[in-house]
């Protein structure tokens, strides 16, 4: 397609503004779009998601070590003491044994484990009491605490309702139900080009982590006390950082006084 | 010092969690059954673990 000057001449065609269209176009405009690898090289998008696997044990049977995410989707899996299946979006997104397919990259942030509601609280209090859990990455350890602490409400809740026994209800979960109620591994602090907002594309950096420590964060802080990643991080200039923590949102932060600055 | 965002998980890094409620120094215990003498009914362990993050994938 080729578009053409409409102030080229007084006396072209009052159509001149259309685009004009090649023989070999004629019922496909698109054609060049479809020729196109529509994946943007040397970017990606981020999103808050996360990922997750599945991890059972059958009545009367006693509890077992297990890896998860080892298995993606369409796997096999069996259970301790039950019966196998083939694992599906319900039980793990991960869609590679063992990792990420290419080109993903995951920040994480925080281990939740979460225990079906119909869980008896026996059987609640002992797993949440006596299972270690454990992040490895690269077959290091990044994270190890006991169930209870992930979330962070570090125990079990549980409630129910028991007019008689035959109509008793009940509820278990591991700590507090709350969506808020999770162990994260960070803290709020400053963040330099990385916007990993919902549904967000990042164009600004390709490493989800800046190792730049030069870059000014200035951050306005109590008084007589600078917040800066490095003493060669200039005091003047502009001043707005990210900050991102419990709450998986961008807050903004501005330094406006040069005086804190250069205490 | 630079802050601590997470762990990053990078492409074709193997990782996993690891649920292991064998070393308490106690023998591992049973689960219910499902028809207990007890008003509550096992239903096994039955838990999802999630890695909660930032996950960044191809704009397509």
């Amino acid at each position: 397609m080729v578009k053409q000057n409409r102030y080229t001449s007084r006396y072209t065609s009052r159509f001149a503004d259309c685009t004009e269209i090649q023989e070999r176009e004629v019922g496909r405009p698109k054609l060049r779009m479809l020729r196109k690898n529509p994946i943007v090289a040397g970017q990606l998008e981020y999103l808050v998601q996360p990922l997750f696997d599945f991890y059972g044990v059958a009545v009367a049977t006693a509890v077992t070590k297990q890896q998860l995410f080892a298995q993606p989707i369409g796997a096999s899996y069996t259970p301790s003491g039950g019966a196998a299946f083939v694992k599906t979006l319900y039980h793990t997104n991960l869609v590679q044994p063992g990792m990420l397919d290419a080109p993903k990259k995951m920040l994480v942030k925080a281990i939740a484990v979460i225990l079906r509601s119909d869980t008896a609280p026996q059987d609640l209090n002992s797993f949440i009491g006596t299972t270690l859990a454990q992040l490895f990455i690269s077959g290091k350890d990044y994270w190890t605490a006991l169930v209870s602490k992930c979330p962070a409400g570090a125990g079990g809740f549980w409630s129910g309702v028991s007019p008689t026994a035959a109509t008793l209800g009940t509820s278990s979960a591991n700590g507090w139900p709350s969506a808020q109620n999770v162990a994260t591994i960070t803290d709020p602090m400053p963040q330099i080009n990385f916007s990993p907002c919902p549904q967000r594309c990042g164009i600004s950096e390709f490493s989800l982590i800046d190792l730049n420590p030069e870059t000014g964060t200035r951050r306005k802080a109590a008084t007589s006390h600078r917040e800066r990643l490095s003493e060669r991080t200039p005091h003047v200039g502009d001043a707005t950082v990210c900050s991102h923590g419990n709450w998986n949102h961008e807050r903004l932060a501005e330094m406006t006084n040069p005086a804190q600055l250069s205490a | 010092m630079e802050p601590i965002l997470g762990q990053l998980i990078e492409q074709n890094q193997n990782f996993s969690v690891v649920l292991d409620p064998t070393i308490s120094g106690v023998a591992a215990f049973t689960t219910l059954a499902a028809a207990p003498a007890t008003i509550f009914p096992g239903t096994g362990i039955n838990a999802h673990v999630y890695a909660e993050g930032v996950l960044a994938r191809a704009i397509l």
